[in-house]
């Protein structure tokens, strides 16, 4: 997990040598962006959800972060401002007025949407990112070198930054419960819910669903799947009674984000020679400098 | 022997067969307003191979329920599910009369093949990881039954709203749950709705009228209730505000089409008597329902002939003992046109009408109760 100074400058030379053009077959860590027929996704309704914060709680337990009790979870104060994923919750509700019936609010559970052409993937300069074949967007912490290109590139804004671990800098974000669906299981949240707002199954199954249901309801809901064509379509999709501008998730095309069909950091590689080796001396000087800082902090 | 061997074999196959036909007829599920797909999976179901879909997810109108709250048992251990949470005590039969008011039984059995009320388990996984994700796994089926009105009206979704942490003694003593019902629903006498119509916006409405003299059933209006409507103070008033046509409409379509007047004054009204529309109803009347006399179209102008309603009057058939007259012997056998000319039983018939004899009034035609 650590990268130790030797491992930095073995990544800062491999990049200094796909720079300098003297290697670049070895620089060059082809992004992998599998997109299989059976992936998983999950379907939210946010008309079934009723914001228990359930998903929060089950999803730190899964990803190693301090959870408190259960009860907590029942403070709905939190709903008075709109939260984004963090390093310490990976996925968040947030709660929405109904104007159609003003007792039962919208609640909207955000996570990374494991995006079908996930411009993440591509703009990681070092290959950590990864579409799985399952459908899993993760990363892998080892590679990542903490240079947030994936927060920018993210039309979801996503990923977040591990500010505090300067010896780990990392990105963070919803990996699908990756290490419980590799081998069949399921993602914590979804089990955990106790609406069942969340369905996870393959992603067409999931898409046909969603149609049925809204041709069964069509007062209920609006006529559009969320993430179903969105960005080129992503895993993770929505159902809602009301626009979903209004709930705040981003009106986008369906063409894939920028940039995510062409790998950046081959272009990089390509073009931008000098920035690039300027970059990774820059970020080599800066990590040096946090890390000498630390060790003094530490003696 | 053998002949009554033959005989017997004979009437059992017959009883059986008839018996079996029986059941069959009463179901006449082919009758349901549905298409054969819903329920079979193949084109041609045979009593042999009826290839039924397990659980089929149709809409609920499909079919109804014809089963009643006091058939419903009355308390019903949820505990298929009881992990980190005792066993839920739901009061089933309690559930079951309060939703007659807001959607009956197919509220949660949404799906009723004919016979059998199927309990949710029987459609609903019990398992997280969901075979078929076209309809909740089984805690979900509870959650979302629950919730919608459970959210609505407490406005909360703690999980020991319903469920007692472990090891808690809560679910071991059912008494607290046992014999609980809905408290008797007190009914307004009248309702005063300010609606926006311009010149006349004042409605009154006669809520015990309706139900008590115009036989309109609760159900008739209060379907889809929720519960918040009364257990919510702030959205009692809300709802309020929005009944408008939807519950009239039923028997009143065609004032609301064209006679605004019919309910709508520029001020409060007083409540309907019969007189109003030229007849004073008295004794036996007085005491009827609308629909006893005004079945058919409920405010539809009737002849005030007697036989326009009492169409099997005849003699011999009528006890005219429940006018207060009982007949005697000389009088019970004639025709009841004999003394009331022209069928006209609204007019007293008068003696002389018959008897030119001076010895009328004394001797009656029979005795007055
Ligand atoms: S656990 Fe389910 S119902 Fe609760 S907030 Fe999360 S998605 Fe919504």
């Amino acid at each position: 997990m650590k990268q130790s100074r030797r491992d930095f400058f073995k990544t800062a030379g491999l990049i200094g040598a796909g720079a300098s053009g003297l290697n670049p077959e070895k620089a060059k860590a082809a992004p992998v962006n599998i997109i299989s027929d059976d992936r998983m996704g999950v379907l939210i309704d946010t008309t079934v959800c009723i914001g228990c914060r359930r998903c929060e709680y089950a999803c730190k337990g899964a990803h190693d972060i301090p959870q408190g009790s259960l009860q907590d979870y029942d403070d709905r104060s939190v709903f008075e401002k709109l939260r984004r994923p963090e390093i310490d919750a990976l996925t968040v509700v947030n709660e929405f007025t109904n104007s159609k019936d003003p007792d039962t609010p919208i609640d909207v559970k955000v996570q990374c949407m494991h995006c079908d052409y996930p411009a993440c993937v591509s703009a990681c300069i070092v290959g950590a990112i990864s579409k799985q074949e399952n459908g899993s967007v993760i990363w892998d912490t080892d590679k990542c070198i903490g240079c947030r290109y994936c927060m920018i590139a993210c039309p979801f804004q996503v990923p977040a930054f591990e500010y505090n671990k300067a010896l780990q800098p990392d990105i963070v974000k919803c990996d699908f419960c990756f290490d419980r669906t590799k081998d069949g299981g399921i993602p914590a949240c979804v089990e955990i819910c106790p609406m069942e707002a969340l369905t996870y199954g393959k992603r067409f199954e999931l898409v046909k669903l969603a149609h049925k249901k809204i041709a069964n309801n069509p007062d209920k809901y609006i006529d559009h799947v969320y993430g179903e064509t969105e960005v080129g379509g992503t895993s993770w999709m929505y159902l809602a009674s009301k626009d979903f501008k209004e709930l705040a998730l981003p009106e986008h095309s369906d063409e894939p984000a920028p940039g995510a069909s062409e790998a950046l950091q081959h272009g990089i590689f390509k073009y931008f020679i000098p920035p690039a080796s300027l970059f990774a001396l820059l970020g080599g000087i800066m990590w040096l400098g946090k890390n000498k800082n630390e060790s003094e902090l530490g003696e | 022997m053998k002949l009554y061997r033959k005989l017997l074999l004979v009437i059992v196959i017959i009883s059986s067969t008839s018996l079996w036909s029986q059941s069959k007829i009463q179901k006449y599920h082919y009758q349901m307003p549905l298409n054969c797909s819903e329920c079979h999976s193949c084109d041609k179901p045979t009593h042999k191979d009826p290839c039924l879909i397990v659980c089929p997810d149709f809409k609920r109108e499909g079919l109804t329920l014809q089963n009643t709250a006091e058939e419903a048992p009355e308390l019903i251990t949820i505990d298929k599910l009881a992990r980190v949470y005792e066993p839920s005590i739901f009061t089933h039969k309690l559930h079951a009369e309060m939703s007659e008011m807001s959607g009956g039984c197919i509220t949660c059995h949404h799906y009723n093949p004919p016979g059998k009320v199927l309990a949710c388990i029987e459609c609903h996984e019990p398992s997280k990881k969901r075979t078929d994700i076209s309809k909740p796994g089984l805690t979900g089926a509870y959650h979302q039954q629950c919730l919608s009105c459970h959210r609505e009206w407490s406005h909360k979704t703690n999980c020991t709203v319903c469920h007692a942490e472990k090891g808690s003694v809560h679910t071991s003593d059912k008494s607290e749950f046992a014999g609980k019902s809905h408290s008797r629903i007190e009914m307004p006498k009248k309702l005063v709705y300010q609606t926006e119509e311009e010149d006349n916006p004042v409605v009154t409405f006669f809520h015990t009228a309706h139900v008590e003299v115009y036989g309109t059933k609760c159900t008739d209006c209060h379907q889809d209730e929720s519960c918040s409507r009364c257990h919510d103070m702030v959205k009692k008033q809300e709802i309020a505000e929005k009944e408008s046509h939807e519950n009239c409409i039923k028997c009143h379509e065609k004032e609301i089409d064209n006679k605004c007047e019919r309910c709508h004054d520029s001020k409060e009204r007083p409540p309907f008597t019969h007189e109003r529309v030229g007849w004073k109803l008295k004794k036996y009347h007085a005491t009827q329902n609308c629909q006893v006399c005004h079945n058919e179209t409920k405010s539809a102008k009737l002849s005030k002939k007697c036989a326009t309603c009492h169409k099997n009057w005849e003699s011999g058939s009528f006890d005219h003992g429940t006018t207060g007259l009982v007949l005697d012997d000389e009088h019970i056998d004639l025709d009841c046109s004999d003394c009331h000319i022209n069928s006209n039983f609204g007019k007293k018939p008068s003696c002389d009408d018959c008897h030119e004899d001076n010895f009328y009034p004394k001797m009656k035609p029979g005795e007055l109760k």
